[in-house]
């Protein structure tokens, strides 16, 4: 069977081409790439398939298959959410070549390379079965990422974001790869599933340090706070089709990486400590959840509000992840295939918004409100997604993570997801309602706000290449969410990423493990009122911002948000600083908790 | 000496990280982030080090002979090839920043911020 490193090797091998003829027509490269992105997805499509018989798929290069439980080559394990995530990055990636190929008055063949290296990277970082082949994948996707970032290099913005970007997540790489090369001192493995059976029953010391170097070096990827503020910087700069693939996948492959270290490493020698990995997590979990939402209320510029509503819902599937069973981990996968349509359907509807009007600033769209609907009716479709309105992908996410923390009698976790997803859902409410009609203040009496001259005059009209994408990676999130059978898959799939026994013996001695039959979580009436419940939350958090004389009043809040967006200075040593603090945090609480 | 490049490995990661946050330009601060990484190099080539052994080439030397870990010195060939990349692109934004801008110190673009 030759299909597993398709994903990976298609792309690059793509990459490689056009890079070398890259004085190729235009149209040619497009063609191309498209037609490798549409490839990678069918393979997926087929792993999926296949995964249905055989939840965890192992291909070894080169045939170096284990001896003795002992794996000497470098394999792919995938899972049925690596396979997931191989998928939305194809489909992402299609729709946003297709929207680049209008979105940029001049872009180059170079422009598909990088983007196809950054696909490549991405499946290859979901598939792999090997530690240090993670940190390679990692380094990778993250050059590329750099790289897509700065694109625009003639302005200034983009240098900054793409340099705050880029020393950041060196630093994230860094640690993990120490974190990596800890655990081989100890075990003398890098296969993943054989490090996970020889760590045993027990941590030490350096077992819980390397699992924090690990676990914080990932969640610079991930944005989980205080690893978060290269985030918004790089997305308020990058252009908006690449930006759909930052939210979409790339941020949350670091969250993956998280929960597939966690369940084939540590999930053994840390699973008497349960309850205290679960209260760490949580911890970040919450925090991101909140700072993100609070930060995302404060945004006028479109992009830095998407983008800090993408670190809120980061916070909410790493709550998820911190409850460590199948139930809420399900819910998670559940939510990042909701979450990624609609955010990305939304950076694509920017991306319109900047091509007709040349500008994002919300204040300045209301002095001139202008009613553009395609734009306007995904941006109030995406915030009802991200709201959890029912039968999107994130409605189902919430209603299975809600029920596991019900079950664990962790109800604050219900509780910070509602909060935190009717607060990024009014924003984006009251965004498309003062932008698009023009409704609530467009001057705070309180505040100064500088007259920005026009300098750039927008296009008349929108090029089917941009909106139809757009609409349609919408329209996909919401009939994904109708699906059949939906949260069993989901279940069944998190049940076989939590058996770290069972995938060890099918990665290391040729076992296969016998599927669960697996039903579906009953849908409540509970649930719905829940979903709707946030819609209503969402959409009055934006009518009261909407009717009150300031243009974005926080009340008793505004301190803390003052505060709050005065640490987000840009400045890459502060940055640097604020790794090092959560790692410092997140080290000594897992030293302190997690041993023995 | 068993202990000393685990010591070198954490003495050169705290230095580079302290120049990285005190940096007032992008080059030395590029050049920090590259001594941060050397700390890698050193503390996986002290975990394939044994006392006393061969270079894992076995063309001229005795079967049965110990030799030191091939595979942590591996890894770290692969993690030079990534840090040249990283900071071959870093040094290709920071010149451009200086172009667009006339500025390399990275407190001082503040262009994002809030």
């Amino acid at each position: 069977m030759l299909t597993p490193p398709i994903p990976v090797v298609l792309p690059l091998l793509m990459a490689a081409l056009l890079a070398a003829l890259h004085r190729m027509p235009r149209p040619l490269a497009f063609l191309l790439s498209i037609l490798t992105t549409i490839t990678v997805g069918a393979v997926a499509i087929a792993l999926l398939n296949y995964s249905r018989e055989e939840p965890l798929i192992v291909y070894w290069f080169g045939g170096w298959s284990p001896r003795q439980g002992s794996a000497p080559g470098i394999g792919f394990a995938i899972d049925t959410a690596g396979a997931m995530l191989v998928l939305l990055t194809s489909v992402l990636a299609t729709a946003s070549l297709i929207f680049s190929s209008r979105y940029f008055d001049t872009v180059g063949t170079l422009y598909h390379s990088l983007l196809l290296i950054f696909v490549a990277a991405m499946n290859g970082f979901a598939l792999t079965g090997d530690l240090f082949n993670l940190f390679v994948f990692f380094e990778l996707m993250s050059v590329a990422a750099y790289a897509l970032c700065g694109y625009k290099s003639e302005e200034p913005g983009p240098l900054q974001g793409a340099l705050n970007f880029a020393v950041t997540n060196t630093v994230g790489a860094f640690l993990a790869l120490t974190g990596i090369a800890l655990l081989y001192s100890r075990t003398g493995a890098l296969n993943m599933a054989q490090i996970g059976r020889a760590l045993g029953d027990r941590a030490d010391t350096l077992v819980v340090v390397a699992f924090a170097l690990i676990a914080c070096g990932f969640s610079v990827k991930a944005a989980i706070v205080p690893f978060h503020f290269w985030l918004a910087d790089a997305h308020a700069v990058a252009p908006a089709p690449v930006c759909a693939l930052f939210s979409g996948v790339m941020v949350e492959l670091g969250l993956y990486a998280i929960v597939r270290v966690y369940w084939t490493i540590f999930s053994g020698a840390l699973a008497t400590h349960e309850a205290e990995v679960r209260t760490l997590l949580a911890t970040f979990g919450g925090l991101t959840a909140v700072t993100g939402a609070l930060m995302c209320y404060a945004q006028r510029h479109l992009k830095r509000l998407l983008a800090f509503s993408t670190i809120s819902h980061m916070g909410i599937l790493l709550l998820g992840v911190a409850l460590l069973t199948p139930q809420a981990l399900a819910g998670v996968e559940l939510y990042v295939v909701g979450h990624a349509f609609v955010k990305a359907a939304m950076f694509l509807a920017a991306g319109i918004l900047l091509h007709r009007t040349a500008t994002l600033d919300e204040i300045e769209l209301a002095r001139r409100p202008r009613r553009l609907w395609v734009p306007a009716a995904l941006l109030v479709a995406g915030a009802a997604g991200l709201a959890g309105a029912p039968t999107f992908g994130t409605f189902w996410g919430e209603m299975m993570i809600g029920g596991a923390a019900h079950g664990l009698r962790n109800e604050w976790i219900e509780g910070i997801t509602f909060a935190a997803s009717a607060a990024t859902a009014g924003a984006l409410f009251r965004f498309a309602a003062r932008a698009f009609f023009g409704w609530g203040p467009a001057r705070d009496p309180g505040s100064k706000i500088e007259e920005l001259p026009d300098t750039q005059t927008g296009h008349r009209h929108t090029p089917a290449a941009m909106w139809v994408p757009a609409v349609g990676l919408m329209v996909a999130g919401l009939v994904a969410g109708l699906a059949p059978r939906l949260t069993g898959a989901a279940l069944s799939s998190a049940i076989h990423l939590e058996d770290r026994a069972g995938n060890a013996s099918r990665v290391l001695d040729h076992m296969a493990p016998y599927p669960p039959a697996v039903g579906d979580q009953p849908l409540m009436a509970g649930d719905v009122a829940r979903g709707a419940g946030c819609l209503a939350a969402a959409l009055l958090v934006a009518w009261l911002t909407l009717k009150s004389r300031a243009i974005f009043p926080a009340g008793r809040l505004r301190p803390a948000v003052r505060w709050l967006r005065d640490l987000h200075s840009g400045i890459i040593p502060d940055y640097v600083t604020w790794v090092m603090v959560g790692t410092a945090a997140f080290g000594a609480a897992a030293v302190l908790w997690l041993r023995g | 000496m068993t202990w000393l490049p685990y010591a070198v490995a954490i003495w050169l990661f705290l230095v580079g990280i302290y120049g990285v946050i005190t940096s007032r330009h992008f080059v030395h601060l590029i050049i920090c982030l590259s001594v941060v990484q050397s700390s890698t190099y050193v503390l996986l080539l002290g975990i394939g080090y044994r006392v006393g052994a061969a270079a894992p080439v076995f063309v001229d030397i005795p079967p049965g002979t110990p030799a030191v870990d091939p595979v942590v010195q591996a890894l770290m060939l692969t993690d030079v090839v990534v840090e040249v990349t990283v900071t071959a692109l870093l040094l290709a934004l920071a010149v451009l920043a200086h172009e667009r801008t006339g500025k390399l110190d990275p407190n001082k673009l503040g262009i994002l911020r809030g």
